[in-house]
């Protein structure tokens, strides 16, 4: 069977030479074929009469559901586990935070500034640093736990207030995020919740506890702990692992999870432990999201030791084939299974620090709050063990030539201010000048779908910077963007003249990286500060965002963030939502009017690119600014 | 012309026959299209997935009997035998008396559900370069093969009791 392409070439070229391994690339093709009635969204699993499929010829489950009740309940199920997924890594933050604070974890905080920030945005006073890092996980914490008949206090310092306003009128006001996924599990449970359109505002409720707490909470309190970006240039690609070191790569969504291993990595002592088994010494390669998180913050912590960002979701098989990692350290979400038999035949030891990521065969070793250097001591030990015996035992060690050693890094909705000059105005002239045409956010995953891996992506940015779009970018499709070279300064030669202009003078690509997935926390704080400086609401503001290959339940809850927001949404694959003709009207037709958002769904990059700019045009057209 | 082999053993109900089928005859060809207009007669599936009294599922699919019944039973000269050994109703012709139906001895000539009274039935995808029912089969219980025939293209297997076509 031949293997899916990906839009990265030498990606493609290198896994045709690996025959023996197999891969997602392999996998893709023996599951080609679909369920329908999955892909519509109007399979009912809840009974023993089940599972019902509707049809035109069976109407209705056997209980009496319709396809849209059945649709609604699945697709709340789905945003619930994406929402929990999120709101789990923000908990983890949260109380490494406090235990910081607590003075129970002996590790520094490395940006007391966006400490003294956030107590000033939150005001929670405080008069130490350890005071306010302990007040700002307490608010954090108590929000996340609060019964659902209570509001969560600090979404209203974290968004517009139109945006309340109008989350007030829908009655879509989160009270504790977790009691909000808990009831709706409650909901869509057997005979209970039937009615469709309670259960969407339930879905955009969701959204905005995922994208305020999830992402850009997260996003915060990770600041305080690991440092906030810096703009550098970086490297990114399987290049970025250099077999003569201890190579650990990470994967997963906690930064913070990793604060130990970074601060022994960086001493003396830690590159010792490599040095001993011959090596010269001991690095971190980003293998997931959180390798991006390292990239985004590498100029201010974890500098010397972190390789650069490998690739995304899918090249992490690919990654390990080329036997230069030792250890994998997975904390949290995306990390494949396919990785553990090639792991098993290139002799990797598998660690997870959490038990929702255990792997089958990877070790757990629990992360402790207050024993983190010993665990990180004990990781970079064994890592360093693995290394010696895999080098005994003669494994072959094939880095091809791939990535790029000049992708602009550490781009943040405070240092992209930064770098404008101390606000967004730079960036609105631009647009009201008509050199850049508007922005779109590229975000999320990546799948194997929509032509291959990265393709939809790939093609997707190319159209966009080819009108003059400004292109922001975070998560998985940083990765894909970043390997094939539209990170780098040197692609403004594939954007149109206006844009190519700025980012010629400014020595800046047209694809701005924000790193991970959470950054999509930081890509709609620059669009609230867009919003901001120009005096609109979030629906009028002329910006576009796109998640072309979303994966899974996450990236449905994040979208349901930008919904609640107000923003128009493009998908390359529909929702499994498309059998409920209420709810495929909801989402594409009649949201315009509820929050201002909307979705639509376009397989081709080109009418894609095309129906953007005709939205950002509209929206520039109607605020009367010149497009 | 394609036989169509279907393993008995192999069926799980899963009915994706029965979307695939409408599916190739929506006017885009597209999934969600196609349920949506799902109540649109003209694109009914032409196979089904049935029960018999004991439970055993068993899909129904057209056979293209070498000497078709509903062909034999058609008076208004709807349905015809191409060149390429499928039967196919001329909708513009069919008036809708269903002697057809009442002729097939599968079950398999369905009359149009909803709208102008008229014969619903397979095609055998001639024109289209797969059999969209084998297509969406995630089971491996539809496979199609190319064959020199010109008729009976249905063979059941893992059934006790194979079920003769007719001619």
């Amino acid at each position: 069977m031949p293997h899916c392409q990906s839009a990265d070439s030498c990606l493609s070229h290198y896994l045709e030479t690996k025959t023996d391994i197999n891969t997602a690339f392999d996998r893709f093709g023996e599951q080609k074929v679909k369920c329908g009635f999955g892909k519509l969204g109007v399979c009912c699993r809840l009974c023993s009469n089940g599972p019902c499929r509707i049809t035109p010829d069976a109407p209705k489950g056997v209980c009496g559901a319709t396809a849209d009740s059945i649709v609604a309940r699945n697709f709340l199920r789905m945003v619930a586990a994406g929402s929990a997924s999120y709101l789990h890594v923000c908990e983890a933050t949260a109380r490494r935070l406090k235990s910081i604070g607590e003075g129970v974890s002996p590790l520094p905080i490395r940006s007391g500034q966006s400490l003294d920030e956030l107590a000033a945005l939150f005001e929670v006073g405080g008069s130490t640093t350890e005071e306010k890092a302990r007040l700002v996980a307490d608010k954090v914490l108590a929000d996340l736990y609060k019964p659902r008949d209570e509001k969560m206090e600090l979404v209203e310092f974290m968004v517009p207030e139109e945006r309340i306003d109008t989350w007030k009128k829908l009655g879509i006001m989160p009270g504790g995020a977790k009691a909000e996924v808990f009831d709706a599990l409650v909901k869509t449970s057997t005979n209970l919740n039937t009615d469709p359109i309670d259960q969407m505002l339930h879905v955009l409720n969701l959204g905005i506890s995922t994208g305020l707490y999830g992402l850009a909470m997260t996003n915060l309190m990770n600041d305080v702990i690991m440092g906030e970006p810096v703009i550098r240039t970086a490297a990114t690609g399987f290049s970025v692992a250099d077999p003569d070191y201890v190579n650990i790569a990470v994967s997963g969504h906690s930064h913070s999870v990793f604060a130990g291993i970074v601060s022994l990595l960086e001493s003396e002592a830690g590159q010792t432990i490599g040095k001993a088994v011959g090596a010269k010494g001991v690095k971190l390669v980003g293998m997931t999201c959180v390798g991006q998180d390292m990239q985004l913050r590498a100029g201010a912590s974890g500098t010397e030791i972190f390789c650069g960002q490998a690739g995304n979701n899918f090249t992490q098989e690919a990654l390990l084939a080329t036997g230069a990692i030792d250890m994998v350290i997975s904390e949290f979400n995306c990390t494949l299974s396919g990785i553990e038999p090639i792991a098993a035949k290139q002799q990797i030891k598998l660690i997870c620090l959490d038990d929702v990521a255990k792997q089958s065969t990877a070790e757990l070793l629990k992360d402790e709050r207050g024993k983190e250097m010993e665990l990180a001591r004990h990781l970079v030990t064994m890592a360093a063990a693995q290394h010696r015996q895999r080098r005994s035992a003669g494994v072959v060690i094939d880095v091809p030539e791939h990535g790029h050693s000049d992708v602009l890094t550490g781009i943040s909705e405070k240092s992209l201010v930064k770098f404008l000059g101390g606000s967004v105005k730079p960036l609105i002239e631009l647009i009201a000048s008509g050199q850049i045409k508007g922005v779109v956010g590229v975000l999320g995953c990546s799948n194997l779908a929509e032509g291959g891996h990265d393709v939809m992506t790939v093609n997707l940015t190319r159209e966009l910077i080819k009108r003059d779009i400004l292109v922001l970018s975070a998560g998985c499709t940083t990765g894909g963007l970043a390997n094939v070279g539209l990170c780098s300064p040197s692609a403004a030669a594939e954007a149109g003249p206006g844009l190519r202009g700025v980012c010629e003078s400014l020595g800046i690509p047209p694809v701005l990286n924000f790193g991970p997935c959470l950054s999509i926390g930081r890509i709609e704080m620059v669009a609230q500060a867009l919003a901001a400086a120009m005096n609109v609401s979030m629906p009028e503001l002329p910006v576009v965002i796109s998640a072309p290959q979303w994966l899974e339940e996450q990236a449905l809850a994040d979208g349901a963030f930008g919904l609640a927001m107000g923003l128009t949404l493009h998908l390359a694959q529909a929702p499994p939502v498309t059998g409920s003709p209420i709810i495929t009207k909801l989402l594409t037709e009649d949201l315009p009017a509820i929050t201002g958002g909307r979705l639509f769904i376009e397989p081709d990059p080109v009418k894609t690119a095309d129906l953007m700019a005709e939205i950002i045009a509209n929206k520039l057209q109607a605020l009367e600014v010149a497009a | 012309m394609r036989k169509k082999t279907i393993d008995l053993a192999k069926c799980t109900g899963c009915k994706n026959c029965e979307l695939g089928c409408m599916v190739a005859h929506s006017p885009d060809e597209s999934l969600q299209q196609a349920y949506k207009d799902g109540g649109i007669a003209a694109i009914r599936s032409r196979c089904r997935v049935a029960l018999t009294g004991d439970g055993q599922r068993v899909p129904l699919h057209c056979n293209h009997c070498e000497d078709p019944q509903c062909l034999r039973a058609c008076m208004s000269g709807a349905l015809s035998k191409g060149d390429n050994g499928y039967v196919v109703c001329n909708s513009d012709i069919c008036v809708g008396c269903y002697m057809c139906v009442m002729s097939c001895p599968a079950g398999v000539a369905l009359p149009a559900a909803s709208g102008k009274r008229r014969l619903l039935k397979c095609d055998g995808c001639g024109e289209r370069h797969d059999m969209a029912c084998v297509a969406a089969c995630h089971t491996g219980c539809l496979e199609a093969e190319e064959i020199d025939a010109v008729g009976n293209v249905v063979e059941y297997r893992n059934q006790p009791d194979t079920g003769e076509g007719c001619g």
